[in-house]
């Protein structure tokens, strides 16, 4: 019986936050890197990623490859141990292809700066399809972000968090 | 010193309250001053509700790797139920920057107390509802139990307590030496073989323990705004620990000329991965991550 209600208020919630983006045809599908910093930006990341947030009905997709993904999105500063990371990443992914920022690490190192660990944010570095600045971004900053990228209308998809 | 504390609470989210709570409270000690007892409740509610929030967070990892999404969608909807109440005081979903040298800093500072009650009642049932959910969910309990097992000597030689010791029948809890907690606290969770199945049921005692804790702690902390103390900076060394949501969290620093001189932090990150190292030992690769996720390993928490 638990089981049966645990199901039904799942779908129950994410289907009341669905929102179909308009005349886009598959998923957007986004290969998240961590390239740093705290995690903050990855939880939140995790969190739209999850009920009630209904990250696929908004019309975007987590790739678990690069191969299989649209958009990098990075998070946290880049240490000098994941730069060849992100760039193989970079490189795997097919075009056309973009990059999304999230957090004020990925812009331009936020607290964590330049230094003989990090080399700061990719601002200056790369050009940049989306910024989404905060320290962390919510998720309904991060959806809000995304959604703008479709031409889709923000409200309709935030979900009354 | 502001930059110092905004530090700390960026080593590792999900644990910002533990790192920075410690850290203030080693500045205060170094500046041999306390602060007001609803400052110090504050703080408290704070470590509490970052219990609660991470290991509901955890459990939804532990159950996604698990392959029970339905379990996992329920621990974060829990959580962002709770979130609602918990963000607007805060000022910070991961509920960073909530604590500054000589007291707390919140958003709106008065309704901390009747979100403490409101946590508490909305908390109970869900996570009542969670516990059942999670022992009748098809396969969880089994895909979980013998996994990942630590033995009592490796936690002991690498120093590993927290909720991992406490899963494997080990009475450890910073939370027992501190004056913070009186009256407040005690120990109800304890769970004995130290498997990843002990570990998440244990994450679900601890939920609902700091659940109660925040129900009693409500009415002490009313209405009243808690304040903040003006330090004065002397030459001085000061040191101070706390119960983290993956076990104790330490800070030394030491002061010089009006400034943060030095700074020393321990968190269990470096010991959690010495213990995974040896668990997972003859264990299949496609469990690594399940384990190193029931145990509290963070490659954030390991390089901050
Ligand atoms: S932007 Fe803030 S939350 Fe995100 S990784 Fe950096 S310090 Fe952490």
């Amino acid at each position: 019986m638990g089981l049966i209600r645990a199901v039904l208020s799942v779908a129950f919630r994410q289907n009341m936050m669905a929102t179909k983006p308009a005349g886009h045809g598959g998923p957007l599908m986004l290969f998240h890197i961590e390239t740093g910093g705290c995690g903050g930006c990855g939880m939140e990341l995790r969190a739209l990623a999850s009920a009630p947030y209904d990250l696929g009905g908004a019309g975007f997709g987590l790739a678990s490859t690069p191969a299989g993904a649209d958009l990098l999105l990075v998070s946290g500063p880049l240490t000098r141990m994941m730069a060849p990371v992100l760039q193989a990443a970079w490189e795997a992914m097919p075009e056309p292809k973009g990059i999304i920022c999230m957090g004020d690490c990925a812009l331009d190192g936020g607290m964590f700066g330049e230094n003989y660990a990090t080399l700061g944010g990719l601002e200056r570095r790369v050009t940049i399809d989306l910024r989404l600045p905060g320290c962390p971004p919510t998720p309904a900053d991060v959806l809000a972000g995304l959604v703008s990228l479709l031409g889709s209308s923000v409200a309709e998809a935030t979900p009354p968090v | 010193m502001e930059e110092g504390c905004r530090l700390s609470g960026r080593v590792v989210a999900g644990q910002s309250v533990a790192h920075q709570s410690a850290f203030c409270m080693a500045v205060e000690n170094a500046c041999g001053q306390g602060v007001e007892e609803q400052a110090g409740l504050g703080r408290v509610a704070l470590l509490e509700m970052e219990r609660v929030l991470h290991h509901l967070y955890t459990l939804a990892d532990l159950a996604e790797r698990a392959q029970a999404p339905l379990v996992a969608a329920h621990c974060m909807m829990l959580r962002e139920a709770m979130l609602e109440q918990i963000a607007p005081v805060t000022g910070s979903r991961l509920l960073m920057d909530c604590c500054r040298p000589g007291g707390v800093r919140l958003a709106e500072a008065e309704p901390l107390g009747g979100v403490c009650d409101s946590l508490a009642k909305l908390g109970q049932a869900g996570q009542e509802a969670l516990l059942e959910l999670w022992e009748s969910f098809p396969g969880l309990s089994a895909r979980l139990t013998g996994l990942g097992v630590t033995r009592a000597e490796d936690l002991a030689r690498v120093g590993l307590e927290g909720p991992v010791a406490r899963a494997a029948g080990q009475d450890c809890d910073t939370r027992r030496v501190l004056g913070l907690y009186d009256g407040l606290w005690r120990y109800t969770a304890g769970r004995q073989s130290g498997s990843a199945a002990d570990r998440a049921l244990l994450l679900l005692d601890e939920v609902a323990e700091s659940l109660t804790l925040l129900g009693r702690i409500a009415p002490r902390l009313g209405d009243a705004a808690p304040g903040r103390e003006a330090l004065t900076l002397p030459d001085a060394e000061g040191m101070a620990m706390v119960e983290g949501p993956w076990g104790r969290v330490a800070y030394w620093v030491q002061l010089h000329q009006g400034r943060l001189a030095q700074v020393f932090c321990h968190n269990p990150a470096a010991a959690a991965l010495l213990v995974f190292e040896e668990t997972v030992k003859g264990q299949p690769v496609e469990d690594m991550p399940l384990v190193a996720s029931s145990l509290g390993v963070s490659a954030a928490a390991l390089d901050g």
